[in-house]
């Protein structure tokens, strides 16, 4: 995901167009949508992928009904009639624009039975933007558009006949297909469209002034999608869960705050010894390196077997203790490195103040960390965050060319206005300084550090 | 777009209260486009100057300074002293200016004013130097020069 789109949610009013990073800091006062940015995410994908539409409620993100999520003006304005969600993929042929190139030119390399069509569109962008409306009280897909040049699908639910359409556009060719909402997606789905271009026999019942190749090319547009977005990011819980004195064992489930940690952990130790101890290892680098803890390790006191009951022990400079017997931070941000350093290479992860508790020493620690994985595992990382310490970091590990390239960041600043607020994006340059932030970017701090001195 | 304070001036620059000759050129950085610039030696000389290198960290951390790196700026520092033309013994001052395009100089060093003047040192634009509340039509935008563009 290159680019999101966002229009008429929650504080956000006009629509705006957002870079996106595989590093991507987002800043700001209290209550400027940056939670709301990272649900966003979350939905652009389930556009893509998700076998049912968007769920708006699902942990850790609460957008609440229509009237909680669509942008509400005020006078006149009132609340926004539809809201718009979107997402560009600059290069489709790269998960997150920066897979290694040896295999994003694999993956552009055209297949031996694709169609002219299909080739000629192997590296322009995809850009999906879905409109929702209200319906029964919660948002519905009412219009979906797709675009990669020259190929355009446009889906909508016709409430009069009951079916969705799908208008499928090569240059100046088109055609319809129109399904029915009782054996259908009763809205606009892209994946349902994928699997009817699937089907040789819709193409020729509704084929329309398109060509073979057309519908090979619109087919091909499709896949590039799927592929690149092929992971659902994986979305963090602003708090974790408390530490347990004794866990028994249940299951490991991922959650969003993390109470799957402890069960992962104790599994890992039992029956994966050799990914324990890569996990273990990185862990230790961490801890080490901004003085939380030395290890960490599983103890069965009650016996050996996996269905004893276990404890999670962290040694800090001495004998180990358990985890609710050291400072809170460990606990709180366990989930963070464990969920971070196990997901898949190449994963999203949707992260909000996983700076909380830790001191700053280890806050900036985990900036190096984050850069790490993403230039180790070519993960992403959307963090949402108020740690200076944290963003400090990233900047200099740019700077000193130990981790991340200048591209590699983005840093998002959230900023109120009278026509609610705007999203800017700020890049750093080679020796990590901020390229062009706006006026009022960190004005506070700036007053702040004005009246200590006096001034 | 950009300015040099350069480490003889820095005391009085970010003197507390601020002092009349520079509000403008606080104005200019706080309120509007202006960029601190600082690097090389110069970052070294100006972490001895009290309250300017604490504040000199926030206003990067704003994006209001700009700090540039040795390694680009020693290079440069040698090849200017090399020139054998400065007569100051400021060359890093000359070499940051000429790395980022700064082309405003706030000092109360002559020699360095003339080496900053010097279109053999600096030019297109030539440099200029900020000295009081008078200078402040200097303030202005340098073509090229690293820093903000609203």
């Amino acid at each position: 995901m290159d680019k999101m789109i966002i229009e008429g949610v929650r504080c956000f009013r006009s629509e705006q167009e957002v870079p996106l990073a595989p590093l991507t800091l987002l800043v700001g006062e209290n209550s400027t949508g940056k939670s709301t940015f990272l649900a966003a995410i979350r939905t652009v994908y389930d556009l893509v992928h998700a076998e049912k539409e968007p769920n708006f409620n699902e942990e850790p993100f609460n957008l609440g009904a229509y009237s909680d999520i669509a942008n509400y003006a005020g006078g006149r304005g009132g609340r926004a009639k539809c809201f718009r969600l979107g997402v560009e993929v600059a290069n489709a042929n790269s998960a997150n624009g920066h897979l290694k190139k040896g295999v994003a030119d694999l993956e552009a390399r055209p297949r031996a039975d694709a169609s002219p069509g299909a080739k000629q569109n192997i590296k322009t962008p995809i850009r999906l933007l879905a409109t929702f409306c209200q319906e029964a009280s919660h948002p519905r897909i009412a219009d979906m558009r797709l675009a990669s040049p020259p190929y355009t699908i446009a889906g909508n639910y016709d409430a009069e006949s009951s079916k969705v359409n799908y208008v499928l556009t090569a240059e100046n060719r088109s055609a319809t297909i129109k399904v029915n909402r009782n054996w259908g997606p009763s809205a606009p789905d892209i994946r349902f469209l994928a699997f009817l271009l699937r089907r040789e026999v819709v193409r020729v019942e509704s084929s329309g002034g398109l060509t073979k190749q057309d519908f090979d090319g619109l087919q091909d547009v499709l896949t590039r999608l799927f592929r690149t977005m092929r992971r659902r990011p994986y979305a963090m819980a602003p708090v974790r869960t408390k530490p347990e004195r004794t866990y028994d064992p249940k299951t490991d489930t991922p959650r969003p705050e993390g109470r799957h940690i402890p069960m992962v952990l104790a599994r890992m130790v039992s029956a994966e010894p050799e990914n324990w101890a890569t996990l273990r290892t990185a862990l230790s680098r961490f801890g080490k390196a901004c003085g939380l803890f030395d290890t960490v390790t599983v103890r069965r006191p009650l016996g050996k077997k996996e269905s004893d009951p276990f404890q999670i022990q962290i040694r800090v400079a001495g004998p180990a203790f358990n985890l609710v017997d050291v400072g809170y931070g460990v606990s709180q941000v366990l989930p963070i490195l464990v969920d971070s350093l196990l997901g898949d290479r190449g994963q999203m992860f949707l992260m909000q103040q996983p700076e909380v508790h830790l001191h700053p020493r280890a806050q900036a620690e985990l900036g190096t960390f984050l850069a790490q994985l993403v230039k180790q595992d070519r993960k992403s990382f959307i963090v949402e965050t108020h740690s200076d310490y944290l963003i400090d970091r990233v900047r200099l590990d740019v700077r000193d060319g130990v981790g991340l390239r200048p591209d590699d960041v983005v840093i998002l600043y959230f900023q109120r206005g009278a026509s609610g607020v705007k999203i800017h994006p700020i890049r750093l340059d080679a020796h990590g300084n901020l390229e062009n932030p706006p006026r009022g970017y960190r004005q506070f701090f700036l007053q702040e550090e004005r009246r200590f001195f006096g001034v | 777009m950009c300015v040099i304070i350069d480490a003889d001036l820095a005391g009085r620059v970010f003197a507390t209260p601020r002092q009349a000759e520079f509000v403008p050129l606080w104005h200019w950085v706080e309120r509007k486009d202006g960029v601190i610039v600082y690097g090389g030696k110069l970052a070294g000389e100006l972490k001895k100057v009290g309250n300017a290198w604490r504040y000199l960290r926030q206003l990067n951390a704003a994006g209001r300074a700009h700090h540039e790196p040795d390694t680009t700026v020693l290079p440069e520092e040698e090849h200017v002293a090399g020139l054998g033309i400065c007569r100051s013994d400021d060359p890093h001052v000359i070499a940051l200016a000429r790395i980022t395009r700064a082309r405003v100089l706030c000092s109360a060093d002559r020699n360095l004013h003339a080496d900053f003047t010097n279109p053999q040192l600096i030019n297109q634009p030539r440099g200029r130097v900020y000295q009081n509340a008078g200078h402040a039509h200097l303030l202005k935008h340098t073509p090229g020069c690293v820093g903000r563009r609203q």
